[in-house]
């Protein structure tokens, strides 16, 4: 039973950290990135192609950010020049692409195949491991959230021309945001990876997006901790299904994995409709008065 | 070489469906609505079950009508709802609406692919072979477009479609019945994208998978078009379609010297994503659509 | 910053918004904006900061021309302007909404944020941003409402507060488009001391109003525009008197839009 529930955890965590992630990106700064995907998929590969091709795997961890960050740098250039909802659809096209030329190329790392085999960490390893990660991740994210540069890039949310009427601008902003963004969700990949051991195109397919956006948007967007609460909720939810009756065998095990992906889908449309904000709303930033 | 053109037209034609059907809805909706490809996979699912009862084009019929009536629920259930939300509240609500189709497509007819009982007649064009379903594909796409720019155009339906689709308020305020409106539009749509993924399946398989295939295609050729211009993506899907197809057909080895080399079949697919990419930065408006991209 | 306006054209389509208008805002001087609805005159904010594109004529800070420079340059310059309809960030509080404002600190820079060398000057930075940030709060009477999230306040507060934001900034040259519009009396008397004590410290002021009282008690120069077109300048009683603003403003000239 612990096993379960280290495992849980352990999953939950590396969503934890691609949804806060994503939280930067859109929750405070208003980035509607749909290849987030895209990112962690950089960063598993860049385990997966250290591993395919038999280098040392402290190549792949450390260029994982790095990767993710360039990534980031990638998907912000198009910022300038396109509306926020073509851009959504640019970065989806960008998310396929990569997938598509890693799964046409063997010689990357393993094509459609894949690479498996890769040192599998115990959870009761990776886990604390992932906690590490974590904290670093929401002390820095609050940081900038209640920094100066949190104020930036949530005027670039609420207001873009007021963005500019106060004289920032918002391509910065953004850069920095998608490749912090990407360099974190990365990271991300890189702890999928050693979770599944295996590296291949569908670990990174959309259902990754939309999976952490309902983490996201469930757990509460613009909130730190919310990101934390939607892995975890929906990871309970996920794991909760397992333990669900067989109706005397009318449910099968696949049945149980598509009810996953009916509950990521049924609970993003619910909150969006019953309560925007999330299970945790977005804090606001007191300051005490000054005498 | 006549063979690739014709699955090039098949593909054009079973995309165009799929992209005008898309564009029709974004130009009244004003959003992309990401479960629009799962209206595709509907269609084809409830087609292939109505075919055991009923014959093909009854049962292709039915796949529509449900497609366009799942169109119409959701509109009512959800996105009304969510009408004073943001553009991108709406998108990643639609997101969610498509991920749960698939989940509940997945967990009625399971995840393996299937075939419809078909005719495979064969006959001969100029030497290349073409099959009974690639000509019914062709001729129903083509009927279906005719049949639809006609209601566009002469039925008071389409006087209405066209006038809340040109300005919603002044619509509005001349009296047309906006909300009977827009769910015409959905049901419509919805439709012809249940038609094209009984096309779809008739061709190739019917899976759950179907609808999240044809996405990024779709986004392609109705940007290519002109997001919002129904007929533009007619020829946004001709042009992905074609591209996709030639890429695969070029003989690399014959232009750069060499043994013969083809690019897999597996570069369609990033052929239409790299349109998609393309087009983005290049001209986010297409062919026939408004002005857009950065202000 | 003196700042000339030469001639600018602006059309829409086959509409002429802006038909060659020129004027000059002086340093140390509040200048009035005025006009009938429709007259181009936050169209000409918009040309003027950057925001949209002229098609002729030109914009000059000190003898300088702005030749294509984006809004946000133009800003970070000291050229700062409000929008008819106040632009706030709604789901961030008062405090927030001023200390975002003023020209760029340490702590926008996400490398100086987390390295131990800036920490103080950080620290610093916040420090006044609140402090001031505070004081105007108090000077636009908003004090009540310094945690709460902009979205709570009402249309005339959210005026008030956007004023705020471009005061914070510290701008040299300023640019309010109906800054009174829709706020208590009461306020509109502490604006107008700002305003003042702005102009007194050298700042151009240029304001777009319709409140005939506020353009007398505060513009040094007022100008008038009508369909495009600078009709009258001089003082606010100058102004006030001529015929052709009375008949701008009671219809009886008939002008077409110029088609282009």
């Amino acid at each position: 039973m612990t096993g379960v529930l280290v495992e849980a955890l352990t999953l939950a965590a590396i969503y934890a950290v691609l949804t806060l992630s994503l939280n930067l990106q859109y929750g405070l700064t208003g980035l509607l990135n749909f290849g987030v995907s895209f990112f962690f998929a950089v960063g598993g590969y860049a385990v997966g192609v250290v591993h395919f091709h038999h280098w040392s795997p402290w190549i792949g961890i450390v260029a994982a950010p790095v990767a993710g960050a360039i990534a980031g740098i990638l998907l912000a250039i198009p910022t300038k020049r396109l509306d926020d909802h073509y851009w959504a659809l640019m970065t989806l096209g960008v998310a396929a692409l990569f997938l598509a030329i890693m799964n046409n190329n063997p010689r990357i790392a393993g094509g459609d195949l894949g690479t498996y085999g890769i040192l599998r960490i115990e959870p009761a390893r990776l886990l604390p491991i992932l906690a590490g990660v974590i904290a670093v991740v929401v002390v820095a994210f609050e940081r900038i959230r209640r920094s100066q540069f949190g104020r930036v890039i949530r005027v670039a949310r609420e207001d873009p021309i007021l963005l500019a009427a106060i004289g920032r601008d918002l391509f910065r902003f953004r850069l920095s945001v998608l490749m912090i963004g990407g360099a974190v969700a990365a990271v991300g990949g890189v702890a999928l990876a050693y979770w599944l051991t295996i590296v291949a195109p569908p670990v990174f397919s959309l259902d990754q997006t939309v999976i952490v956006w309902a983490m996201m948007i469930v757990g509460g967007r613009g909130n730190n901790y919310g990101s934390l609460v939607g892995a975890l909720l929906l990871e309970a939810i996920f794991i909760g299904t397992r333990f669900l009756p067989d109706f005397g065998g009318l449910l099968t095990g696949t049945d149980y994995a598509l009810l996953r992906i009916l509950i990521v889908g049924a609970s993003l449309v619910l909150v969006l409709m019953v309560r925007r904000e999330g299970v945790v709303r977005e804090s606001k930033v007191r300051y005490a008065p000054l005498d | 070489m006549l063979s690739r053109a014709i699955i090039a037209a098949v593909f054009a034609c079973e995309l165009a469906l799929v992209a005008l059907s898309f564009n029709l809805g974004y130009r009244v909706i004003g959003f992309a609505n990401f479960a629009h490809v799962e209206f595709v996979t509907v269609g084809a699912f409830i087609a292939l079950t109505a075919a055991d009862y009923l014959p093909l084009p009854a049962a292709a019929l039915t796949g529509a009508v449900v497609a366009g009536l799942l169109a119409v629920v959701l509109n009512v259930s959800i996105f009304q709802k969510l009408r004073e939300a943001s553009v991108g509240t709406k998108m990643i609500a639609s997101a969610g609406v498509a991920v749960g189709l698939r989940g509940v497509v997945q967990f009625v007819w399971g995840v393996d692919p299937r075939r419809f009982a078909q005719p495979t007649r064969l006959f001969a064009i100029d030497g290349a072979q073409m099959s009974l379903i690639q000509s019914v594909v062709i001729v129903t796409a083509i009927v279906s477009v005719v049949v639809f720019s006609l209601l566009l155009k002469f039925t008071r339906i389409g006087r209405n479609v066209r006038a809340v689709a040109d300005n919603l308020t002044l619509a509005e305020a001349r009296g047309v019945p906006t909300g009977q409106v827009l769910n015409q539009v959905w049901f419509i749509s919805g439709a012809m994208a249940g038609l094209a993924g009984v096309l779809v399946g008739l061709d190739t398989f019917v899976r759950p998978e179907l609808g999240i295939s044809l996405l990024v295609p779709m986004f392609a050729a109705a940007i290519v078009g002109g997001a919002g211009s129904p007929f533009g993506a007619i020829l946004g899907a001709a042009l992905v379609s074609t591209a996709s197809t030639a890429v695969v057909s070029i003989d690399f080895g014959e232009i750069f010297g060499g043994n013969s080399f083809y690019l897999g079949s597996e570069y369609k697919s990033i052929v239409a994503f790299s349109v998609l990419i393309m087009i983005l930065a290049i001209r986010p408006s297409g062919f026939f659509g408004e002005q857009r991209g950065r202000a | 910053m003196l700042l000339s306006i030469d001639r600018i054209v602006k059309r829409f389509g086959a509409v002429t918004v802006l038909g060659g208008v020129s004027l000059v805002a002086a340093p140390a001087a509040v200048t009035g904006l005025i006009g009938p609805n429709g007259s181009g005159k936050t169209t000409l904010f918009d040309v003027i900061t950057g925001f949209v594109a002229k098609d002729a004529g030109r914009v000059l800070l000190d003898g300088v021309p702005l030749d294509g420079a984006r809004p946000h340059e133009l800003a970070h310059r000291g050229l700062i302007r409000t929008f008819q309809v106040p632009r706030v960030a709604r789901r961030m509080t008062l405090l927030e909404n001023l200390m975002v404002a003023p020209a760029r600190g340490e702590g926008e820079s996400i490398l100086r944020l987390f390295s131990p060398f800036h920490a103080q000057r950080i620290r610093q930075d916040e420090h006044d941003r609140l402090e001031r940030a505070w004081r105007l709060l108090a000077a636009l009477g908003l004090e009540r409402h310094a945690n709460d999230l902009a979205e709570v306040l009402s249309g005339g507060e959210m005026k008030l507060l956007s004023i705020g934001i471009a005061l914070m900034t510290d701008p040299n040259t300023l640019l309010l488009d109906e800054p009174t519009a829709g706020v208590n009396p009461v306020l509109i008397e502490r604006i107008l001391k700002v305003l003042a004590a702005g102009r007194d410290e050298g700042r151009t002021t240029l304001i777009i109003e319709h409140n005939i009282a506020v353009i007398s008690e505060i513009c040094d120069t007022v100008y008038v525009l009508d369909v495009g077109e600078i009709i009258a300048s001089g003082s606010p009683s100058e102004v006030r008197r001529d015929e052709r603003v009375i008949a701008a403003y009671l219809g009886r000239r008939h002008r077409e839009r110029k088609l282009v």
